[in-house]
């Protein structure tokens, strides 16, 4: 489904993706690991086509196609779903209209019809239950002083609403208390499937306990250095990434 | 009866003029190119007067000589004709009263004006919206001046909106004097005119009186719109909080200057000023001016001023849920301006001035990559 090849990425002067090369297909689920400042996030945001990074060599495929000409709404529409690591505060816009918007979106790329009002009540309750979500949520503005634990269970929420083809998750865990990661965790495994790839960017193997990855890769200063089973974020977790660095080295 | 002919015909061709001269959602009061043309049919509470100015010289003389005199205005046989709006003591109005200025521009040059006087008895609660249409394109000038004046307890929500075309220059002075323990709120939206200047000037002439004063600026292509207001505290324990935004694209250009005067003996005085705006193009211009005369020491006053742009995390954010650029720069200028919309106590005038500001930016080509 996803195909990285010797992807390059720059942000202004600096190069932060130094030749990825990846392969994703549908029902996996990929972790990435990798201390502060490997270029994990901007491996989310490229791919999700934030025009802050620069592609200078190699290629994005999504379903065979190169996504560089597609615009960030394109691919979101295409089926590419990004969970932020800091999701955005948008004070004045609604949860609700803004979700509901998200998924007409997608439903005209579809060409379907826009979801009607009360569908789309019945669909969003059923879904923040999942995530242990107040109704109350869809009438504060997106984001707006939710605590950490919230913003990463909207995520989420949009996820379950847009159901992307592609999903990349980047530091859901982090800032999220031991409750919140299990209920985070147990949403994300929910939409789980054999049609769905997932993307997980992570510091730490505790994520990895509650969703478990097929493969597990470990990033270093923009380089894909090791990659292998849920095993190695065992080892990662009791050695740390000193011996993947110096093994770069 | 060539006048009523003539007002006859275009309330033939023209639906919304007939809407409004049949609408029993409030008190209309409309005129047409500055010519009387009519009221709605709902009968107004006992002692509200709504009428024209000319009407009332001729049916109530003594009593608009009254209420002129506490303004030291005059109304002479050759002034202009605008409405004038009595709400008697203790009386609550439920219903909107609306001042309905529709501008038809025909081959002549046409120089709109008219002078609008309210009088808010004592206790006496209103909202009262002053409504600035074009029906058609065309070059044409309104120049309008609104006298209010609020006794002891009086309370006003006073609402101006302007949607005048593209080719209509709007001058606009409305000077407020409000007494004891009385409360204004200003409620301006500009959202039309290839000129608008308005001047708001309120004084807190007593004890207790309080204003909210709250403006829109919605401007694109050449755009000119300047909003000048003055508050003036004359007296002690009164508070003031002004929230004016400004929307710019294109090559419009925009001045806030809000002017806050506390004088000696006016302790105790609160005052907060905000100004914020939004320029969604490199060659919008906004300048933004607060002066502040503070003469007495006992206050609390504060004032700020920001200029700013479309947010690109935030679009970014947006468009990669799949929301198209375009749609997603609306949504967030509509987000920059929704607590002014949030603070329209009414329903069916809040949606009105969305539906205008959504018509608006679905025709701006908006800036198409941002820098």
């Amino acid at each position: 489904m996803l195909q990285l090849k010797n992807l390059h990425v720059k942000i202004e002067d600096r190069t932060i993706l130094k030749g990825i090369n990846l392969e994703i297909n549908a029902g996996e689920v990929h972790a990435i690991m990798g201390p502060n400042g490997s270029g994990k996030s901007t491996l989310t945001q490229i791919i999700a086509g934030r025009d802050l990074y620069q592609i200078t060599q190699g290629q994005i495929l999504f379903e065979g196609k190169d996504l560089t000409p597609f615009a960030p709404e394109a691919r979101a529409q295409r089926g590419i779903f990004l969970a932020f690591q800091y999701p955005i505060e948008i004070p004045g816009v609604a949860n609700a209209y803004f979700l509901r918007t998200a998924l007409n979106a997608k439903r005209k790329f579809l060409g379907l019809p826009e979801i009607d009002a009360m569908d789309f009540l019945a669909l969003i309750k059923e879904k923040m239950s999942l995530l242990h979500m107040d109704p109350s949520f869809l009438n504060r503005s997106v984001n707006e002083g939710f605590s950490g634990g919230e913003k990463k269970r909207n995520e989420i929420l949009q996820m379950a609403i847009l159901e992307p083809k592609l999903a990349l998750l980047d530091e859901t865990d982090s800032g999220l208390d031991i409750d919140s990661l299990k209920i985070v965790a147990r949403g994300v495994n929910t939409l789980r499937t054999s049609e769905r790839a997932i993307l997980l960017v992570t510091h730490y193997q505790r994520l990895l306990n509650y969703i478990e990855p097929d493969y597990v890769h470990v990033l270093s200063d923009g380089r894909i250095v090791k990659s292998g089973g849920k095993e190695l974020a065992l080892r990662l977790e009791e050695q740390g990434y000193g011996w993947v660095k110096e093994m770069t080295a | 009866m060539l006048h009523q002919t003539w007002i006859q015909n275009l309330v033939e061709q023209y639906a919304v003029l007939k809407n409004l001269l049949h609408s029993q959602e409030g008190f209309h009061i409309l005129f047409i190119n500055g010519h009387f043309a009519g009221h709605s049919p709902l009968s107004l509470p006992k002692g509200v007067i709504l009428s024209h100015l000319s009407s009332v010289m001729k049916e109530h003389p003594e009593l608009l000589q009254k209420h002129l005199a506490k303004i030291s205005a005059n109304v002479g046989p050759n002034s202009e004709d605008g409405v004038f709006v009595l709400i008697p003591e203790d009386t609550p109005i439920e219903k909107p009263i609306f001042l309905d200025f529709v501008s038809i521009p025909n081959s002549q040059a046409l120089d709109i004006r008219s002078q609008n006087l309210i009088f808010m008895s004592p206790y006496a609660q209103s909202s009262i919206i002053e409504n600035y249409s074009s029906l058609a394109p065309g070059t044409y000038s309104t120049n309008t001046t609104t006298k209010i004046v609020l006794a002891e307890g009086a309370n006003l929500d006073h609402y101006q909106i302007q949607q005048e075309g593209g080719l209509a220059e709007h001058r606009n002075e409305i000077s407020i004097q409000q007494n004891q323990d009385s409360q204004f709120r200003s409620h301006v939206f500009a959202l039309g005119s290839g000129l608008v200047c308005n001047n708001l000037q309120t004084t807190l002439a007593a004890p207790g009186a309080s204003c909210i004063l709250n403006g829109l600026f919605l401007g694109e292509q050449k755009q000119r719109m300047d909003f000048h207001t003055t508050i003036d505290h004359a007296q002690p324990n009164c508070t003031s909080e002004e929230l004016y935004k400004g929307i710019l694209g294109g090559q419009a250009q925009g001045t806030f200057k809000g002017r806050i005067i506390v004088r000696p003996h006016a302790q105790k005085t609160c005052a907060r000023q905000t100004n914020k705006n939004l320029l969604l193009s490199e060659e919008a211009l906004i300048n933004t001016e607060p002066i502040l005369e503070i003469f007495a020491n006992d206050v609390k006053c504060n004032h700020g001023a920001t200029i700013g742009r479309l947010d690109e995390a935030q679009l970014f954010y947006l468009t990669s849920r799949g929301i198209h650029r375009k749609l997603a720069q609306q949504i967030l200028i509509h987000a920059f301006a929704s607590d002014l919309l949030a603070t329209i106590p009414l329903n069916s005038v809040r949606h009105h001035i969305q539906t205008i500001i959504s018509e608006h930016l679905a025709k701006w080509s908006l800036c198409a990559e941002a820098a």
